[in-house]
């Protein structure tokens, strides 16, 4: 008896130990890594520098907020960065050939986003194809289908739509605002309503949140639409920085929303993670490392080593965790 | 209690065919208000199809169900929720990640202006949970409480909607003791709110502790039913199990016992098997008697160190003594077959020939470690033979095969290693009447070759055509020990017993 | 009437019949990978001007077989092989696929008909010719136009160069002819820092940004191509570094290419210099080639292969420079 309550004992301490590294090592790493940029270069820490980060950060942020609603619900979309570039790329053509206002045309860009990711939403839901499969599918689909209509050419945005890509409120860029209210926006949506817990539901298991009677097939289907708006919003402002619309507009995007939202605590099993701080918190990691080697002068290409140990050690965190979730230690 | 009044709930006429299968033929229930009725019947009975109708899972062919005197039609999970009736799953529909909170109202919060009211869920949420006696707070998260917490959050669940009528479908199953005593607590302030409870378990003594009516299913039709107190316990397994027409014998029992193989002392784990003893002799098919759940399959599994044990010895004849073995070790000794024949590891795709040879592989390898498929050959076609396997040539995959043939082979490959013991777990279930003849006569040929036979079935026409000798469980528990003679009526009586004494020992407290 | 029939006709059949055989005739098989873009008509256009005016002082006459693959490899080894069996003289194709086009130049080949890849060169087999742009020279000369420019205004140069994919061997190209003309400037130019865009808009812009922040003494930028010069813009108009020439906060540029994006910007005087990406230099030493493959002649190219030079293009110069593909075709 009494070895069995050390025992017990001895394993929810393990899990403490586990839940302490997974809860808190990501910030810690980042406050550490944030004052070891601002002592070593000059730069890093300005006001400018800081602004400049969360300016790059804004669409990534935009587009993983609706990665991780679907993460939530235990399945993924790959397709983000197509939808970004094929829908952006409409909307801009619209403008560039037909003369239409660019809020007219935008709008139509987020409608395009909806459809495309109604498009993986029937896949998914109705031909019941596994979600990675789908928009592994629907990604190289996509952007086959962008690449055609543009031929592949740059496409110069007009001066008040780069204008407004870059415009500041004193030291804010208004897409830093915006990308910042659709964070909450989805925060809220995921924590406070209906919609979000039963989502959250469904990626704690697809079959008991069938059994309990919700809408699964609804839901999931509703989830992608989301996410494809959520990732033709973002194309926008992606485009809208640069200034024109190029075939590596959303190029890598999917891959770089994944790792901020997994990097963000927010578990690919499904049903686990805050949204808010997550996607703020994965997006300013890599920026962070990003921002921070370019002021170092370091050799750019180590951003992706980088990049990929945080991404395996945020994986592997997620793994622990789930370990620690089966295990008869968390009763 | 109204016992006199017309009943809340009747089912009648219910009839339901699946593909190849008649799960209900006009089956009835009836049910009334502040009593527990409980449902009773072997495994296939259509106890859970009848459930099923009743919650809106399943759909009836025929039939009718009123509930309080006017006739309802249940087309969904949501229609039963609506009339008022709530099921509480075996399996357990919990959502880990959330809220105590959440997972009750997950599938219909109330919210203000597009937002959860969290104040009202929480509030609502904590009235269910005092109802029940339930002293956790509606903010825990569910992945944190332990299974008898959660089946309480899913009685929470299924309470939101002060239903009518609660289906608890084999509840006790996961519980512990105590968690066990607080669910019948729960159950009885159901009753006193008047509400109807219907209540499926595999365990007698429950139904007698917590139920006032009773019913009881086989093959589809409800059987027999009324006050519980007009009936004894076995007057149930009686009506659960029917009277069988045992044929002949395929072999008389042994009269004199031969060497011990295999002696077992002490052996328990946990709640599952508790202090088992018995001995097994050379030569003889022992039949292992009990109801489902009564832990045949768990003692199987232990014996040969599937489950781990918590304490207990098991001692085996290795030709000079008796010497202590290992589960472990006895498992490779022992010839291991049961009902699932794909996880016990024939390989679907592969051919009949290599399936048999899988375990004595080692034996056909020549001086450089290759396969010599002759001998291979030659052992197949015996088997095939020996065991009349229907196959148009060894080659066939073992995927094409009948059920019936797939347990020959899957017996066939034992057989090539020769063991002394064989476990036979539900060894015939699914197969045809006349390939259940076939897979007993082998049996009773593995025994006169000087094999020993433990054999689980829960067909007592089965077991008493081969069994030279009986152990009965109850609940975990060698209950008792019957020659191969036993009749009918004493095997059934063997297995209510227990609960009967049980039960005379309450009443006398 | 019938005579005047007859006449015409028999002159008509008698052009027809001497066409092939004509030794002042030259059948080009031209083969594009696909035709949707700007560029792409430009080359075309060119190609068949210069076909004229080269032909004419050469005294051969052009003819041109064009066809189309629509981005497709496949499509387009087909579309070569019909040039062969009609019996071109020479062909040229801009491949698709650079491994893929080896399969043709060997069929070609077989068939003895001289092959010219153009643009883009095969990996496999080699042709009879390459003609391409020389982007070393590209490199080359916008850098020493730019030295000289900086040298007059009294600057010294600080410049933050923003490379191409370092996969890709134009953007080697350019980084090492750029790095090769400031090592020798005496320290009139310098590369303070590198930053390798992967031909990726945003880290054009980002990378600029982070530049510019982390070396506030930065004055000049050498951009390896100007296709994305509205994400440098953007990254310094946020740095408050966009200004025309003459304007005190001007930032010295120097791009690659002038594509048509850039054309305007260098006319209102915010690039400095840049290096042509010349579609009609392309043309021009295409129909040198073409006509001395068909003569049997060596065209006499360089070891990787014909490389026709861009033209140097400054604000003072731009206005006023024939030919300029970016401001023709849009």
């Amino acid at each position: 008896m009494n070895e069995t309550t050390n025992k017990t004992a001895l394993i929810s301490r393990g899990g403490g130990l586990i839940d302490l590294a997974t809860r808190f090592g990501f910030p810690i790493v980042l406050v550490l890594m944030f004052v070891a940029l601002s002592s070593s270069t000059n730069s890093f820490f300005t006001l400018d520098n800081q602004m400049s980060m969360l300016h790059a950060m804004a669409p990534i942020v935009i587009i993983a907020s609706g990665m991780a609603l679907v993460v939530m619900s235990g399945k993924l979309d790959i397709s983000v960065g197509s939808i970004a570039f094929l829908s952006v790329a409409l909307g801009s053509l619209l403008i560039k050939q037909a003369g239409w206002h660019p809020v007219a045309a935008y709008t139509v860009t987020l409608l395009i986003g909806a459809v495309l990711g109604a498009v993986n939403g029937f896949i998914v839901v109705v031909l019941k194809v596994n979600p990675l499969i789908t928009t592994l599918g629907t990604m190289i689909a996509f952007r086959g289908v962008a690449l055609q209509v543009t031929n592949a050419n740059v496409i110069v945005l007009p001066d008040e739509v780069r204008k407004f890509g870059n415009l500041t409120f004193g030291p804010v860029f208004a897409d830093v605002l915006i990308a910042a209210l659709v964070l909450v926006a989805v925060h809220v949506l995921h924590e406070r309503t209906s919609y979000g817990r039963q989502i959250t539901a469904i990626g704690n298991g697809e079959t008991i949140a069938a059994r309990i009677g919700l809408p699964v097939g609804r839901l999931v289907f509703t989830n992608f639409v989301l996410c494809g708006v959520l990732a033709a919003f973002g194309g926008i402002f992606a485009a809208a920085q640069v200034g024109s619309v190029t075939t590596f507009l959303g190029q890598g995007l999917e891959f770089t929303a994944v790792a901020v939202v997994v990097v963000g605590g927010i578990s690919l099993f499904g049903g686990q993670g805050r949204i808010l701080g997550g996607v703020a918190l994965g997006a300013l990691t890599f920026e962070m490392i990003r921002n921070g080697l370019n002021h170092l002068g370091a050799n750019p290409y180590s951003y992706k080593l980088f990049g990929g140990v945080v991404i395996f050690i945020a994986m592997y965190a997620d793994a622990l965790k789930a370990r620690s979730r089966k295990s008869p230690g968390g009763g | 209690m109204n016992t006199s009044a017309s009943p809340e709930l009747a089912m009648t006429g219910i009839s339901k065919t699946f593909p190849g299968v008649v799960a209900l033929d006009q089956a009835h229930l009836s049910a009334r208000a502040g009593e527990a009725t409980a449902v009773m019947g072997a495994n296939g009975a259509g106890k859970s199809t009848l459930m099923n109708v009743l919650g809106g899972v399943t759909r009836p062919d025929a039939g009718s169900i009123e509930l309080c005197g006017t006739r309802i039609d249940i087309a969904s999970p949501r229609d039963a929720a609506s009339h008022g009736i709530a099921f509480v799953h075996q399996e357990l529909t919990m959502l880990p990640t959330l809220s105590v909170a959440e997972n009750i109202f997950i599938d219909d919060f109330p919210s203000k202006g597009g937002l959860i009211d969290r104040a009202a869920i929480h509030a609502r949420c904590q009235i269910i949970l005092d109802r029940l006696g339930c002293t956790i707070s509606p903010d825990r998260i569910v992945g944190e409480l332990s299974t008898g917490d959660r089946q309480m959050i899913e009685i929470a669940r299924a309470m939101r909607r002060e239903p009518r009528v609660i289906i608890f479908d084999e509840p006790t199953s996961s519980l512990t003791q105590p968690e066990k005593r607080r669910l019948f607590a729960v159950i009885e302030s159901l009753k006193r709110d008047g509400a109807i409870i219907l209540y499926i378990t595999h365990f007698l003594d429950e139904i007698f502790e917590i139920c006032e009516r009773v019913s009881v299913m086989r093959g589809g039709r409800t059987v027999g039913g009324g006050s519980i107190e007009t009936f004894k316990p076995v007057d149930i397994v009686r009506l659960m199990l029917g009277e069988v027409d045992v044929g002949t014998r395929l072999k008389a029992p042994l009269d004199e016992r031969q060497k011990t193989v295999l002696e077992v002392r002490g052996l328990a784990r946990g709640t599952a098997l508790q202090d088992i003893n018995f001995d097994l002799y050379v030569g003889e098919v022992v039949g292992l008697w009990g109801l489902l759940g009564a832990g045949r399959t768990e003692l199987a599994r232990a014996l040969v160190g599937l489950d781990p044990i918590d304490h207990g010895t098991i001692r085996w004849h290795d030709g000079t003594a008796l010497r202590p073995i290992s589960p472990h070790a006895l498992h490779k000794l022992t010839g291991f077959v049961t009902e699932d024949r794909r996880g016990e590891g024939l390989l679907l795709p592969l051919s009949v020939n290599d399936n048999l040879a899988l375990p004595s592989l080692k034996r056909f390898l020549n001086p450089w470690g290759l396969l010599n498929r002759k001998p291979q050959a030659a052992l197949a076609d015996t088997m095939i033979d020996r065991l009349g396997i229907k196959v148009s040539s060894r080659e066939q995959s073992a995927g094409t095969l009948s059920g019936g043939n797939q347990q020959k082979v899957v017996l066939g490959r034992w057989l090539a290693t020769e063991p002394r013991l064989f476990i036979l777990d539900e060894p015939t279930r699914g197969l045809d009447v006349s390939a259940k003849t076939e897979i007993l006569k082998l049996t009773a040929e593995l025994a006169r070759s000087g094999a020993t036979v433990l054999l689980i079935s829960s067909e007592i026409d089965e077991l008493m055509r081969i069994c030279d000798r009986y152990l009965v469980m109850v609940r975990g528990a060698i209950t008792a020990e019957l020659p191969g003679s036993a009749s009918h009526a004493e095997l059934m009586d063997a297995l209510s017993a227990p609960v009967a004494s049980h039960m005379t020992q309450r009443a006398r407290a | 009437m019938k005579r005047l029939q007859f006449i015409a006709g028999s002159m008509l059949a008698a052009t027809l019949l001497a066409g092939p055989v004509a030794a002042k005739d030259i059948t080009v098989g031209l083969s594009w990978n696909s035709k949707t873009q700007p560029l792409e008509s430009a080359w075309e256009d060119y190609m068949k001007a210069e076909g004229l005016r080269q032909g004419k002082a050469a005294g051969v006459t052009i003819n041109w077989v064009v066809n189309v693959a629509n981005a497709d490899p496949a499509r387009q080894t087909a579309n070569i092989e019909d040039l062969i069996n009609k019996g071109v003289n020479v062909v040229v194709a801009r491949a698709e696929d650079g491994a893929a086009i080896g399969a043709s130049i060997r069929a070609a080949k077989a068939a003895n008909i001289p092959f010219i890849t153009f643009d883009r060169a095969s990996k496999t087999v080699k042709p009879s010719a390459h003609v391409g742009g020389d982007s070393y020279d590209q490199a080359v000369t916008t850098a020493e136009t730019f030295m000289a420019l900086l040298k007059e205004k009294g600057v010294t140069g600080k410049c933050i160069e923003l490379q191409g994919a370092l996969t890709d061997v134009n953007a080697i190209n350019r980084s090492k002819g750029w790095n090769d003309v400031v090592a020798k400037s005496g320290g009139v130019l310098s590369t303070i820092v590198q930053v390798p865009t992967e031909w990726n808009p945003e880290l054009f812009r980002s990378g600029m940004a982070n530049a510019l922040k982390a070396n506030p003494t930065a004055n000049c930028a050498f951009i390896a191509s100007d296709f994305a010069i509205t994400a440098v813009q953007s990254a310094m108009e946020a740095e408050g570094k966009w200004a025309p020439t003459g304007n005190p906060k001007h930032f010295w540029l120097a791009t690659q290419d002038l594509l048509p994006g850039a054309l305007p910007l260098m006319e209102q005087g915010y690039i400095d210099v840049s290096t042509t990406y010349d579609a009609f230099a392309h043309a021009s030493e295409a129909v040198r080639v073409i006509i001395a493959l068909a003569d049997g002649k060596d065209p006499g190219c360089g070891p990787d292969g014909c490389l026709a030079k861009g033209r140097v293009a400054t604000p003072a110069n731009v206005k006023t420079m024939e030919n300029l593909w970016s401001r023709t075709y849009k």
